[in-house]
C-alpha cells in the first residue's frame, strides 16, 4: 500500500538524522552530528501504551533498557555507515549491531471495515486496554467494536447533538464524549447506560476533551473559547482556563496529569499547569495557521500539533520558549480538525523500536512518518473521504481510522513484504462487519 | 537596707528612700489577704490583727484616718535564717557518739552588700567563648570539650508570623545634636544607615521651639534588582552602633535603639520638665528681683537650649544636694486637702497608712509609675493623688493603672490604691447658670404647650358635646364613606373609560404627527403603580365634603368617637395627626417616580379597577382596603401604640417571609400544630393575605389563636368581609342587582363585624355565590373533573387494562404503560383544590349545565412517546391513530420495544427528574446552531464571526447585558427628563458628587505630594528621574484587563474614575517610524491580530506589542469614555489615557478613539464592534 509516486513534497532525509534509533528528542539539523548523550535520554516512543495501568512498570523497563555507552557509540558508527550508503536502497539495512534494523516502510493492511455511522465518524479510540474501540460520529451516537473482532458492541444513544470527541479514563470503563448539544456525558462501556448527570457548563460546541490518568479531571475545550477543567466525581467545573479568543480544537493531558495542552483556532497552543491553571507556555507559529489538534507525545517532552497548513509539527515546549522541532508534511489538512497518535514500529525490543506519528488527511489517506527522521513510512488509502481520527492500539500493531466516510477501519501491520502483503489484501479483501446504516433507526431528538 | 537579690524591681527603685522609708520604730505597712502580695516577706507575728482581716475590697481606707502602725516586710532582727556549718552525722570520719554532737549552725545575717558572689565557671580560661581547652592526659587533642553554662546559641531572631511580642527596635532616638539642626539633615544623616521612615523632631509642647531630640524612624528596604533587603531593626542597630559619637553639625549625637519611643517620650518629658522648672526659676528670680533688684544672678538659660555638649542634655544631672533633698521637696505636701479640688479628674488614691506622706516619695511614685499617662502626682496628709487627664483616656489610663500596680510594692510597703475613675465620687456638679435657664425655659415651654393643648381639649368636649353623639357620628361617617365610594365609582366606570376612550394614543395619531412627538412606548414590564392617578382617583382626601379635612375641625378631630384615654401621653404625641377613619397607609402615598405618560396611568389604572371589582386583590384598590378595613374601628381608638407596635411587627414579618416563606418564619411559635399544617397542607405555601377566603376560614378553624398566621388570617378574613361589606354597600347604592340574600342590611353588618372583632375564631360561611364561580375561572387548572368524571376514567382505564391483549403488540407496552397510573396521578391533583370538594358536595350527581368531554386535549403536550402514551387512551383512539398515519410510510426502527425504550430513555437522560408528559421539545437549551454535517469536528473549521460570538460567549452575553440596561436607564432617564419639562434636573447620579468630590480630594493630595517633592528636592539639592517618573505613575488609576465585548481584551475601572482624570500610560517600546513599518508588516504576517502601535509624532511610534502595559488593552470605541493625549513629561512624549467622564468601577469597559484615517472606499476597512449608539460602523 505504499505509495511511492506520491513523494513527500519536502525532499526524503537521510537515515544519518536518527543516528540513534528512536532514541530521541530529534536532533536539530545543525546538531545532528552532535554525541547523542548530549540530549536527553527519554525515548520518544518509548511508552506503546498511553495512560495504561502499568504506567510506573513500563518507565521502569525503559529506563533499565537505556542504551550503554557502548552501543551508543556502536550506533553512531553505524548510522555514519549508513550515511554512506545510498539512502534510495531501503531494503539494504547494515546488518550490524544486534537486532533488528530500523525498516524504512511500514505495511499496515486494512483489516476490518466498520459500517454503521450514519453521519461522519468524528473520532475514534483504542481503549487504553486494547479491547475496545470507540468512535462516535456526528449522528449523535457513539459505538464500542471490539477491536479484535470487529462486532459492535454497544451504541450509545443520549446526546442531542453531534458528537465531536470521545475519551477513555485509563482503567476502560468509562468512557466520556464531548457533543454539540454543549453536553459532555459519561458512560459506562459494559452496560453502555450513560451516566445521569452530564456535565453542563459549556456556551458552545464541546471539541475536544480528555481523561486524566488517573481519572479523576477531565479537561474539555469549547467552542465558547473555554478550557474547563472538570471535576468528574462532582460533574463541575474545577477551573476555566481563559486564554484563547477563538474555539479551542484541541486538549491533552501529559502523562502525569501535571500539565494540559490546549490549542485553539487562533492559533496558539498553551501549556497549562494543572494544579495552579497558569500557562507556562504559549507556543506559536509565525504563520499563525489555525491549530486543530494537539497531543501530548507519550514521554509528555513534546507536543504534536495539526494545523490547517497542512502541517504536523512536533514542539519541544521545555526548552526555551518552546520551539518547533519537527514539521511532518505529506498529506492534505486545511480545512477538517484532523487528530493522529503516536506508534512504535520496529520487531525487536525497545532499542529497535521507533516512534512513527500517524495522521489522517483529506484526501482519504493515512500518513505515517517516522518521527526523527520525517520520513514517510505508510501511505494508507482506503477511505473515500477525509480521515478525520487516527489511533494506535495500545500494544499490538493495530490501527483504527474513522472518516468522513461514515466508516470506522482497523489496520494492521503485516510482517511480510509489502508484495505479498499487496497481493494478501488483493485476495482477501477486509472484512466488514456487515451493518447497513439505514437500517438503523433515527434519533428524533438530533437536530438536523 | 537594700535586700539584694530577693526583690531587684524594689532594688532598682530604692536607692534613695529605703533608708529612711521604713523607720525602725514604726510599724511596717499591713499586708493584704490577696494571693498576689506574694513578692513580699510574710511576717505575720507583728502584723495586726485589723489589718490581716481586711479583704481587697476594703482596702479603701477613710480619708483622714490617722497613719497606724507600719508592718516591715524584714525580720526586724536582720536575721534571715540560719545555714548549716557542720553536721557531725555527715562525718565519716567520726565515731557515732562523736556524731551526735549537735551541728554547728550559723546565722544568716543581712549584709549591706549588693553583689552576688561572682560565678567561679567564669574565672575559667575561655569558658564562656567555648574554647575551654580539656586537659588530657595523653599528648592529643582532648575527646571532648566543656560544654559551656551560658550555652552559646544563637537568639533566635525575630519574625512577624511566628513571634508574638513587638519586634526589635526600628527607630532610634537621637539626642545631643543642635536643636536648630533641621530635618532633612538629619534625615541625610540617617540615610546612611537605612531608608528612613520618619524624622520626628520633638518640640517642647509649650513653645514649639525644637528640643534636641530627635525619633528617627526606618523602614525596611524590600529586595528588588540589585539591592539586597534591609531591614528597618538593622538600619536601627547599625544607626545606633554607628551613629553615637557622630558628629552633625559641630555636636556629638548620642544614638539609642527605642523600640517604643518610650525613651523619647521619657527624654521630652524630662526636658520639658528641666525647662520648666528653670522658667519658673526665671520667674521667681524675676519676682525676686522686682522685689529686690541686687540678687545675684545665678545662669540661667532658655529652656530650648542644649544642655552639653557631649549630649549630656538629656540625662538628668545628679542631684547636687542630697541632704537638702528632702526640705527642697517639701512644698510637695499640700496643706490643703486634695480630694474637694479634683472634681471629675480621675485619680487613684494611696492612703497614708499604706505608704507614708513623705515629699520625697511623689518622685518616686512617679518613676514607680511612669509606664502609666498620669497627668500629675500629688500628696496632701491623706496621702497620694496620681491624677489622670479628664477624658476616657485618662479614665482607662487609671483603671489600667490600678490593675496593674494595686498592692504592688513600693519599697518596703504596699501601694494599696484606691481606684477612682470618675474622679471624686463625693463630688456634686452644681449646674451652671446657663444650663438652669435653658431648664426653666424649657420648662416654661412645656407647660405652655400643656395649656394649650388642655384648652383645646376643652373646646373640642364643648364642640363635640354640642355635635356628636357616637350613632350620629357613625352615620355621619357612613355616609361619607358611601359618597366617596360613589364617586369612586363615578370615576372609574364612567369617567374612567371615557377619558381613556378620549386619550387613546390612536385617536391622536394625526395630532401627534403634526406636533412631531413620538409614539407612545408599548406597554413595558416597568408596571409601577401610577401613584398620582391612584392618589387623586383612589377615593378621599380632597373632593369629598366632609373627609378627613372637613371633620370636626381642629387638631383633634380623631377623638370624636373614641373615649378618653387618659393614659395617653399628651406632649409628645400631641402633634401627630390621626385620623381613626383614614387609614395609616394612605396618608403616606408612594411617591411618584417616574412620570408615565396620562394615558398608559390611566390605563393602567382602569384594568386594576377591573381586576379589583372582582378580587379585591389588585395591587392598588384591593390592598388598601383590604388591610385598612380589617381594623376594627375600635382597636384603633383606643390603643393607638399598640397597634403602631403591630403594624410594625407585620411588616417585620413580611419582610421576614421573603426570605423564608410561610412555613419556616412560623418554625418558632407553631411548635406542635403538625397537625394543623397536615390539614392546610395545600395553603401551607400561601401568604395568608394571598388566600381565598374559604381558605382563610379554614385555617382559622384549624390553627389556634396564639398562631401568627392565624392572626394574619384572621385579618384578612376581615378585609374580605369588610370588603364585600363596601361592594354590598355600593351595589345597594348603585341599585346593581344582586341576589336578595346577599342584600344585607347595612347596620346589620355593622353589629356582625364587631362581634368579628370581639370574638374572631367565629367562622360561619357567608353564601356568596357571586365570588367563587369568578375565583374558579381565574384558576390556572385548565382540567376539571368532577369525581364522577374520575370514577368513569378509572372504569376505562380499567377496561383498556383488561381489554390489552386484543390491541396489537407494538402498541401494547404504549398503552399499559401509562394508562394505570394515570388516575392515580390525577386524583390528588383534584383533591387538593377545596373548592372541588365544597362542590362537590353541593352538586353531587349528573353535571346539569352540559355535556362535558371526557378528556381533554392538552395541546401543549409534546407528541413524543410519552405524549403519544398519554394521548391514546385506548383501542378506539389507537385505530383513530393508525387510520391518521396510514398513509405515511413506517421508518425502520427494528425493534419497536427496544427503540421505544431507547428513546425514553435518551429524554430521560435529558430531562433529569422530569416523569410523564412533558410540554417543551427536549431541545438543547440556550445558543445552539446545528452544524450541517451534523457536528463541529466533522464541520470543518470555519472563521466565526464576531457577530456570531457575541451570541455565546459569556463575558460578551454579561457585557452586553449591562450595556442593554444601561442604555434603557438612559433611555428612560431622558424620558422622564422630557416629561418634567422645565425642571431639568438629574436622577440616578447620585454617585457623581462624592466621585468629584473625591477625585478633587486626590487632586489636591497630588498638588501637596508635588509640592512636598519639590521642597525636598531643594532641601536635598538632588533628585533622581525615578521621582519624575514617579509623578505620572502616581496618578495612574486602579484598573484591570478581562475579557472584552468589544475585541479579545479590555480594560476595566476598578475605581471610580471623575472626568478628566488621567488613567494610566500607554508603556511600550519607543520606535521610530520605519521600524514601526517594518514591525507592522511582520505582525501582519505573524497574524497578530491586534496592532498596539501608537503613533506620538511623525518619526516616533510606541509599540507594545512585545513589551508594554497593559493599556495596550484599551478597545476602540466611536462614543469613547476616555481619550488619549500625548503630553510632555520632563522633555519625552508621555502617551496618557484620560476619562472623557466620569467612569464609574465595574460599569463599563474604558475605551478611547482611536482615531485612524479615514478610508471610505478601502477593502480592508476594520469593522467597529463597540455596539455603541453612535457607532460609525469601521475603525477607519
Amino acid at each position: 500500500m505504499v505509495d511511492r509516486r506520491n513523494s513527500p513534497p519536502k525532499r526524503r532525509r537521510d537515515d544519518h538524522d536518527n543516528h540513534d534509533d528512536c532514541d530521541s528528542p530529534p536532533p536539530k539539523r545543525s546538531a545532528s552530528r552532535t554525541p547523542p548523550n548530549a540530549s536527553p535520554q527519554y525515548r520518544l516512543a518509548a511508552r506503546p501504551r498511553r495512560y495504561s495501568g502499568q504506567d510506573g512498570e513500563d518507565s521502569r523497563r525503559y529506563y533499565r533498557e537505556e542504551p550503554s555507552p557502548r552501543s551508543r557509540s556502536q550506533s553512531r558508527t553505524r548510522s555514519e555507515s549508513r550515511s554512506r550508503s545510498t539512502p534510495d536502497r531501503p531494503s539494504t539495512p547494515p546488518q550490524r549491531g544486534p537486532g533488528p534494523a530500523k525498516p524504512t516502510e511500514l505495511h499496515y493492511t486494512p483489516t476490518f471495515i466498520l459500517r454503521g455511522h450514519k453521519k461522519g465518524v468524528s473520532a475514534v479510540k483504542f481503549s487504553p486496554d486494547g479491547r475496545w474501540i470507540a468512535s462516535c460520529s456526528a449522528d449523535c451516537t457513539i459505538k464500542i467494536w471490539d477491536a479484535r473482532t470487529g462486532k459492535l458492541e454497544h451504541t450509545l444513544e443520549g446526546h442531542l447533538a453531534g458528537i465531536s470527541t470521545i475519551a477513555w479514563s485509563h482503567d476502560s470503563k468509562i468512557l466520556a464524549s464531548g457533543s454539540d448539544d454543549k453536553s459532555i456525558r459519561l458512560w459506562d462501556v459494559s452496560t453502555g447506560m450513560a451516566h445521569p448527570t452530564p456535565f453542563i457548563g459549556h456556551h458552545n460546541y464541546v471539541y475536544s476533551i480528555a481523561f486524566s490518568p488517573k481519572g479523576n479531571m477531565l479537561v474539555s475545550g469549547s467552542y465558547d473559547e473555554a478550557v474547563f477543567l472538570w471535576d468528574v466525581r462532582a460533574a463541575r467545573v474545577m477551573r476555566s482556563l481563559p486564554a484563547h479568543s477563538d474555539p479551542v480544537s484541541g486538549v491533552d493531558f501529559v502523562r502525569d496529569g501535571t500539565l494540559i495542552v490546549s490549542c485553539s483556532h487562533d492559533g496558539l497552543i498553551r501549556v497549562w499547569d494543572t494544579a495552579t491553571g497558569q500557562c507556562l507556555r504559549t507556543l506559536v507559529h509565525e504563520d499563525n495557521a489555525p491549530v486543530t489538534s494537539v497531543i501530548f507525545s507519550p514521554n509528555g517532552k513534546y507536543v504534536l500539533a495539526w494545523t490547517l497548513d497542512s502541517c504536523v509539527r512536533l514542539w519541544n515546549y521545555i526548552e526555551g520558549k518552546g520551539k518547533c522541532v519537527k514539521t511532518y508534511q505529506g498529506h492534505k489538512n486545511t480545512n477538517h480538525s484532523l487528530a493522529g497518535a503516536f506508534g512504535t514500529y520496529g520487531g525487536g525490543p525497545p532499542p529497535h523500536q521507533w516512534a512513527f506519528v500517524a495522521s489522517g488527511s483529506e484526501s482519504g489517506d493515512i500518513v505515517l512518518w517516522d518521527v526523527s527522521s520525517k520520513n514517510v513510512l505508510q501511505r494508507l488509502s482506503g477511505h473515500t473521504d477525509a480521515v478525520l481520527s487516527v489511533d494506535m492500539h495500545p500494544t499490538e500493531k493495530l490501527m483504527v481510522s474513522g472518516g468522513l466516510d461514515r466508516t470506522v477501519r482497523i489496520w494492521k501491520e503485516s510482517i511480510s513484504p509489502p508484495q505479498s502483503a499487496l497481493e494478501a489484501a488483493a485476495a482477501e479483501p477486509p472484512r466488514t462487519n456487515g451493518f447497513d446504516p439505514e437500517i438503523l433507526p433515527p434519533n428524533p431528538f438530533a437536530a438536523a | 537596707m537594700s535586700y539584694t537579690g530577693r526583690h531587684p524591681s524594689l532594688h532598682a527603685l530604692t536607692p534613695l528612700t529605703s533608708t529612711d522609708s521604713s523607720p525602725p520604730g514604726k510599724l511596717p505597712s499591713p499586708r493584704s489577704a490577696k494571693p498576689s502580695h506574694e513578692t513580699m516577706y510574710a511576717t505575720p507575728h507583728d502584723a495586726p490583727s485589723s489589718a490581716i482581716a481586711k479583704t481587697a475590697a476594703e482596702t479603701i481606707t477613710p480619708v483622714h484616718t490617722p497613719p497606724e502602725a507600719r508592718i516591715s516586710i524584714w525580720p526586724s532582727d536582720g536575721k534571715l535564717g540560719q545555714r548549716l556549718y557542720y553536721d557531725p552525722m555527715m562525718d565519716e570520719k567520726l565515731d557515732s557518739r562523736a556524731r551526735r554532737a549537735p551541728p554547728t549552725y550559723k546565722e544568716i545575717l543581712e549584709k549591706g552588700d549588693p553583689s552576688p558572689p561572682p560565678d567561679p565557671r567564669l574565672a575559667i580560661v575561655g569558658y564562656t567563648s567555648g574554647k575551654y581547652p580539656i586537659k588530657t592526659v595523653g599528648a592529643g587533642p582532648p575527646k571532648s570539650r566543656l560544654r559551656i553554662a551560658p550555652y552559646v546559641a544563637k537568639t533566635y531572631s525575630f519574625d512577624p508570623r511566628i513571634s508574638c511580642g513587638p519586634g526589635p527596635a526600628t527607630q532610634v532616638v537621637v539626642t545631643g545634636f543642635d536643636p536648630l539642626t533641621s530635618d532633612a539633615q538629619l534625615r541625610a544623616f540617617f540615610t546612611a544607615y537605612g531608608d528612613v521612615e520618619s524624622v520626628k523632631n520633638q518640640i517642647h509642647p509649650d513653645n514649639g521651639s525644637f528640643l534636641g531630640i530627635c525619633l528617627v524612624k526606618f523602614r525596611d528596604i524590600p529586595a528588588s534588582r540589585g539591592v539586597v533587603a534591609v531591614k528597618a531593626s538593622t538600619s536601627a542597630k547599625r544607626a545606633e552602633r554607628e551613629g553615637t559619637n557622630q558628629r552633625i553639625g559641630l555636636q556629638t549625637v548620642k544614638v539609642h535603639c527605642d523600640r517604643e519611643g518610650r525613651r523619647c517620650t521619657r527624654l521630652v518629658n524630662y526636658a520639658v520638665e528641666q525647662s520648666r522648672k528653670g522658667e519658673e526659676k526665671l520667674r521667681a528670680k524675676l519676682a525676686a528681683k522686682s522685689a529686690t533688684p541686687a540678687a545675684p544672678g545665678t545662669f540661667d538659660l532658655p529652656a530650648n537650649v542644649p544642655k552639653g555638649p557631649s549630649g549630656k542634655g538629656a540625662r538628668p544631672p545628679p542631684p547636687r544636694e542630697t541632704l537638702s533633698r528632702k526640705a527642697q521637696l517639701a512644698f510637695l505636701v499640700e496643706k490643703e486637702p486634695i480630694k474637694p479640688k479634683l472634681k471629675r479628674k480621675p485619680y487613684l488614691f494611696i492612703a497614708h497608712q499604706y505608704v507614708p506622706v513623705l515629699s520625697t516619695t511623689v518622685d518616686h511614685l512617679k518613676k514607680r509609675l511612669k509606664n502609666y499617662h498620669w497627668k500629675d502626682v500629688r500628696c496632701d496628709q491623706t496621702g497620694y493623688y496620681v491624677i489622670f487627664e479628664e477624658s476616657k483616656r485618662g479614665e482607662d489610663e487609671t483603671v489600667r493603672c490600678y490593675k496593674e500596680c494595686h498592692m504592688l510594692a513600693l519599697f518596703t510597703y504596699v501601694m494599696n490604691m484606691e481606684c477612682n475613675q470618675y474622679g471624686d465620687p463625693s463630688y456634686e456638679r452644681s449646674p451652671s447658670p446657663e444650663r438652669v435657664m435653658q431648664q426653666k425655659r424649657r420648662k416654661a415651654e412645656e407647660e405652655r404647650i400643656a395649656g394649650e393643648e388642655a384648652e383645646d381639649w376643652d373646646l373640642e368636649k364643648r364642640q363635640r358635646a354640642e355635635v356628636a353623639d357616637p350613632v350620629a357620628g357613625a352615620i355621619e361617617k357612613l355616609e361619607e364613606e358611601l359618597l366617596e365610594r360613589m364617586i369612586s365609582e363615578i370615576r372609574q366606570r364612567v369617567a374612567g373609560p371615557e377619558l381613556l376612550q378620549l386619550m387613546a394614543p390612536d385617536r391622536h395619531v394625526a395630532k401627534r404627527r403634526r406636533l412631531n412627538i413620538p409614539d407612545p412606548l408599548e406597554k413595558q414590564e416597568d408596571t409601577r403603580p401610577p401613584a398620582a392617578m391612584t392618589l387623586s382617583l383612589d377615593t378621599y382626601t380632597p373632593l369629598t365634603p366632609r373627609s378627613r379635612g372637613a371633620g370636626f375641625g381642629g387638631r383633634h378631630g380623631r377623638k370624636a368617637l373614641g373615649p378618653y384615654d387618659p393614659n395617653r401621653p399628651r406632649g409628645k404625641k400631641s402633634l401627630k395627626v390621626v385620623n381613626a377613619f383614614a387609614d395609616e397607609r394612605r396618608k403616606a402615598p408612594p411617591k411618584p417616580r417616574a412620570a408615565h405618560s396620562l394615558f398608559r396611568r390611566m390605563e393602567e389604572l382602569m384594568k386594576a379597577d377591573e381586576e379589583s371589582d372582582d378580587e379585591g386583590q389588585s395591587p392598588h384598590t384591593g390592598r388598601d382596603t383590604q388591610e385598612q378595613e380589617s381594623r376594627p374601628i375600635s382597636v384603633v381608638e383606643s390603643s393607638d401604640e399598640e397597634d403602631d407596635e403591630e403594624s410594625s411587627r407585620t411588616h417585620r414579618a413580611k419582610r421576614r417571609r421573603l426570605v423564608a416563606g410561610w412555613g419556616e418564619e412560623s418554625d418558632d411559635e407553631m411548635m406542635d400544630d403538625s397537625h394543623a399544617r397536615s390539614l392546610l397542607a395545600h395553603c401551607i405555601h400561601k401568604d395568608p393575605e394571598n388566600m381565598a377566603e374559604k381558605e382563610l376560614e379554614q385555617v382559622i378553624a384549624i390553627l389556634p389563636r396564639s398562631s401568627p398566621i392565624w392572626k394574619k388570617a384572621d385579618k384578612a378574613l376581615k378585609g374580605f368581609r369588610r370588603l364585600r361589606k363596601i361592594e354590598q354597600e355600593a351595589d345597594a347604592i348603585f341599585g346593581v342587582e344582586t341576589p336578595p340574600e346577599d342584600k344585607l342590611d347595612p347596620i346589620v353588618i355593622v353589629t356582625h363585624e364587631d362581634e368579628d372583632a370581639s370574638k374572631p375564631i367565629q367562622t360561619t360561611e357567608l353564601p356568596e355565590p357571586g365570588k367563587v364561580p369568578t375565583k374558579k375561572k381565574s384558576g390556572p387548572k385548565s382540567k376539571r373533573k368532577t369525581k364522577k368524571q374520575l370514577e368513569e376514567e378509572a372504569k376505562a382505564a380499567q377496561v383498556s387494562v383488561t381489554e390489552i391483549t386484543e390491541i396489537t403488540p407494538a402498541a401494547e407496552s404504549v398503552v399499559t404503560e401509562v394508562e394505570e397510573p394515570k388516575p392515580a396521578a390525577q386524583a390528588p391533583v383534584i383533591e387538593e383544590t377545596p373548592e372541588e370538594d365544597e362542590r362537590a358536595s353541593v352538586n353531587w350527581g349528573v353535571s346539569t349545565i352540559e355535556p362535558r368531554r371526557t378528556v381533554d386535549d392538552d395541546f401543549s403536550v409534546v407528541m413524543d412517546i410519552d405524549g403519544w402514551q398519554h394521548l391514546v387512551k385506548d383501542e378506539e383512539d389507537l385505530a383513530h391513530l393508525k387510520s391518521s398515519v396510514q398513509h405515511m410510510a413506517a421508518a425502520k426502527i427494528g425493534d419497536a420495544q427496544s427503540w421505544a425504550w431507547k428513546q425514553k430513555s435518551i429524554k430521560h437522560l435529558n430531562r433529569p427528574g422530569e416523569e410523564g408528559v412533558s410540554r417543551t421539545e427536549t431541545k438543547i437549551e440556550g445558543y445552539y446552531v446545528p452544524n450541517a454535517t451534523g457536528s463541529a469536528r466533522t464541520e470543518g473549521v470555519k472563521k466565526i464571526r464576531e457577530a456570531e460570538k457575541s451570541k455565546y460567549l459569556p463575558h460578551r452575553i454579561r457585557v452586553q447585558k449591562e450595556r442593554e440596561e444601561r442604555q434603557r436607564q438612559a433611555k428612560q432617564q431622558e424620558r422622564t427628563m422630557t416629561t418634567v419639562e422645565g425642571f431639568k434636573f438629574q436622577t440616578g447620579s447620585g454617585l457623581k458628587p462624592s466621585t468629584t468630590a473625591a477625585s478633587r480630594a486626590n487632586r489636591a493630595n497630588n498638588r501637596r505630594l508635588v509640592n512636598d517633592i519639590s521642597i525636598s528636592k531643594n532641601m536635598t539639592g538632588a533628585e533622581g528621574d525615578a521621582l519624575r517618573f514617579n509623578q505620572l505613575k502616581k496618578r495612574k488609576k486602579l484598573v484591570k484587563f478581562d475579557r472584552s465585548a468589544i475585541h479579545n481584551w479590555g480594560l476595566y475601572a476598578q475605581e471610580n474614575i471623575a472626568a478628566n482624570d488621567m488613567i494610566i500610560e500607554y508603556v511600550g517600546e519607543q520606535v521610530r517610524q520605519r521600524v514601526a513599518d517594518l514591525r507592522e508588516v511582520k505582525y501582519d504576517m505573524q497574524g497578530v491580530g491586534s496592532s498596539y502601535l501608537f503613533r506620538i509624532d511623525e518619526d516616533t511610534v510606541i509599540d507594545a506589542t512585545n513589551m508594554g502595559g497593559i493599556a495596550r488593552f484599551i478597545n476602540h470605541s466611536c462614543t469613547p469614555n476616555c481619550t488619549a493625549k500625548i503630553i510632555r513629561v520632563d522633555g519625552t512624549k508621555r502617551i496618557v489615557i484620560y476619562a472623557l467622564r466620569d467612569i464609574n468601577q465595574a460599569d463599563e469597559e474604558l475605551t478611547y478613539d482611536y482615531k485612524f484615517e479615514r478610508e471610505m472606499d478601502a477593502t480592508d476597512r476594520i469593522p467597529c464592534l463597540c455596539g455603541s449608539v453612535g457607532c460609525k460602523g469601521f475603525l477607519n
